[in-house]
């Protein structure tokens, strides 16, 4: 309806293509408040140049889950099982510990694999202050103040606080523990962090060097269906080595049946589109000098029976000119439950030098309103046509 | 304090300098583009660019560091990233 209106399309827009459920992922560089600079969402994206180490899926609009914590102000004791040398006093938790202790919120599960909000008010006094939200102890940054953390559980548990060995002494105050549901990207190696620029009209996107800079999410749960839509917008600036936008899997091919890829370039062509079931299905734009800033977009059905049908591009809203077919067909079953790896394939090689504005991903077919929709908001972040 | 820096190690002291990166927070996972003179395999060089905590790269002293992005760091050293064979 808007395209008739003639507005722009809202964030409501791209939000309202997973309402019934669909799994994916949606990237925005041009939205602040989803970047930090470290993997652990300690340190917000503030300003151009800096490293994104952890991009937030927006496509569930960032809502977060229930309060998980019960008495995370700790008026009373309630909700807390405290080891020896904690304690709760004057409205805070406190530890004043000389070895390995634990304060435990009692109902505040957190589950493998989702990612939390952690933050509390921390007054710091010495030694190395924990906590742990789903396996793997966080080290909280040893300063006074409102502390924010975001991670992902790597084991199920309930939230605690806690101590080296050596002991710590520190008070929190203000605990809370919120799911943050989506399928977020994220690099924790520092070195390979994409970095947010801002091109000549004044649009954000995330800058990937070409060398070792990439992103991946854990695995994504596409198992229930054959149909995938993905939009970006992008730009690549070399055309030297084939290399990968976004490829769901460590490599598309008859060795991860359900997965599917977005090359750019992928020689001796431009912009690739890779499928795989039981076997590979592959199809290619223009020459590889197409260098200019692009919306792609691409129906992928694995249900189909000939490459033409399995993979059904568009590049800047029209069917490209050039379209090969490289291979196929994919042949059938559903998609996999695998990372999606950014900018890099499996995270080691192929790397993509340029620029990606956009990144939205959907684990459903998408009829041609939708497809225009997704395209037009990847345009107005990357005006590209 | 994160620096910009571009690393390359010779292969030989390639899982050397992993080790020791890998021992501070945001170093674990470098070094793991390939690069030779040719661009074929087998890797003569490693490489990492980005920003990169301060300690690591002054751990790293048997990498050349360079303020340089890495093409141009790549190309004064007479090396490409290597292209795996499969597509």
């Amino acid at each position: 309806m808007f395209m008739l209106l003639g507005a722009l399309p809202k964030d409501y827009y791209i939000n309202s293509l997973f309402v019934s459920g669909e799994q994916g992922i949606w990237l925005d560089p041009s939205d602040f408040s989803t970047l930090y600079q470290d993997a652990a969402g300690t340190t917000p994206v503030t300003a151009v140049g800096q490293p994104v180490g952890l991009a937030l899926d927006k496509r569930l609009g960032l809502a977060l889950g229930a309060e998980l914590v019960t008495n995370g102000d700790f008026d009373n004791a309630d909700g807390w099982v405290l080891q020896s040398e904690a304690s709760i006093s004057s409205g805070s938790l406190n530890f004043n510990a000389t070895a390995t202790r634990t304060a435990t919120a009692t109902g505040a599960s957190c589950v493998s694999g989702r990612w939390y909000v952690v933050e509390f008010d921390l007054t710091y006094t010495s030694g190395t202050a924990r906590f742990d939200a789903g396996g793997g102890t966080t080290t909280i940054t040893g300063s006074t103040g409102h502390k924010k953390y975001i991670r992902q559980a790597t084991g199920t548990n309930a939230f605690y606080f806690s101590c080296a060995s050596a002991g710590a002494v520190y008070s929190v105050d203000n605990v809370t523990v919120r799911e943050l549901p989506g399928n977020h990207a994220y690099q924790t190696t520092s070195a390979s962090r994409p970095t947010l620029q801002q091109d000549s009209n004044g649009l954000y996107y995330l800058n990937f060097d070409g060398t070792d800079d990439g992103m991946a999410t854990p695995s994504i749960d596409f198992t229930g269906t054959d149909k995938m839509t993905v939009w970006a917008g992008a730009q690549s600036a070399s055309t030297a080595d084939t290399a990968i936008i976004a490829e769901l899997s460590s490599a598309t091919g008859a060795g991860n049946p359900g997965s599917m890829a977005i090359l750019w370039p992928r020689l001796p062509y431009a912009v690739n589109f890779a499928l795989a079931g039981a076997a590979l299905a592959s199809r290619s734009t223009s020459a590889p000098a197409d260098t200019a800033r692009l919306v792609i977009s691409c129906a992928f059905d694995l249900s189909a029976s000939a490459a033409v049908d399995e993979i059904k591009p568009k590049v800047n809203g029209a069917v490209p000119s050039l379209l090969t077919v490289d291979a196929g067909p994919a042949g059938t079953g559903n998609y996999g439950s695998y990372p999606l790896y950014i900018g890099r394939r499996g995270g080691t090689t192929r790397p993509f030098n340029g620029r990606i504005y956009q990144l939205i991903v959907r684990g459903a077919a998408s009829n041609a309103g939708q497809i225009a929709a997704g395209e037009a908001w990847c345009n107005s972040k990357a005006r590209a046509y | 304090m994160d620096i910009f820096a571009t690393i390359i190690v010779t292969a030989d002291k390639a899982e050397q300098a992993r080790t020791l990166a890998a021992q501070f927070t945001g170093g674990d996972g470098m070094f793991t583009s390939e690069l030779s003179a040719t661009g074929n395999a087998p890797a003569t060089h490693y490489i990492s660019s980005g920003w990169i905590p301060a300690e690591i790269v002054e751990a790293l002293t048997m990498c050349a560091v360079s303020e340089l992005p890495p093409d141009e760091s790549m190309t004064d050293k007479g090396l490409k990233p290597c292209v795996p064979s499969a597509t």
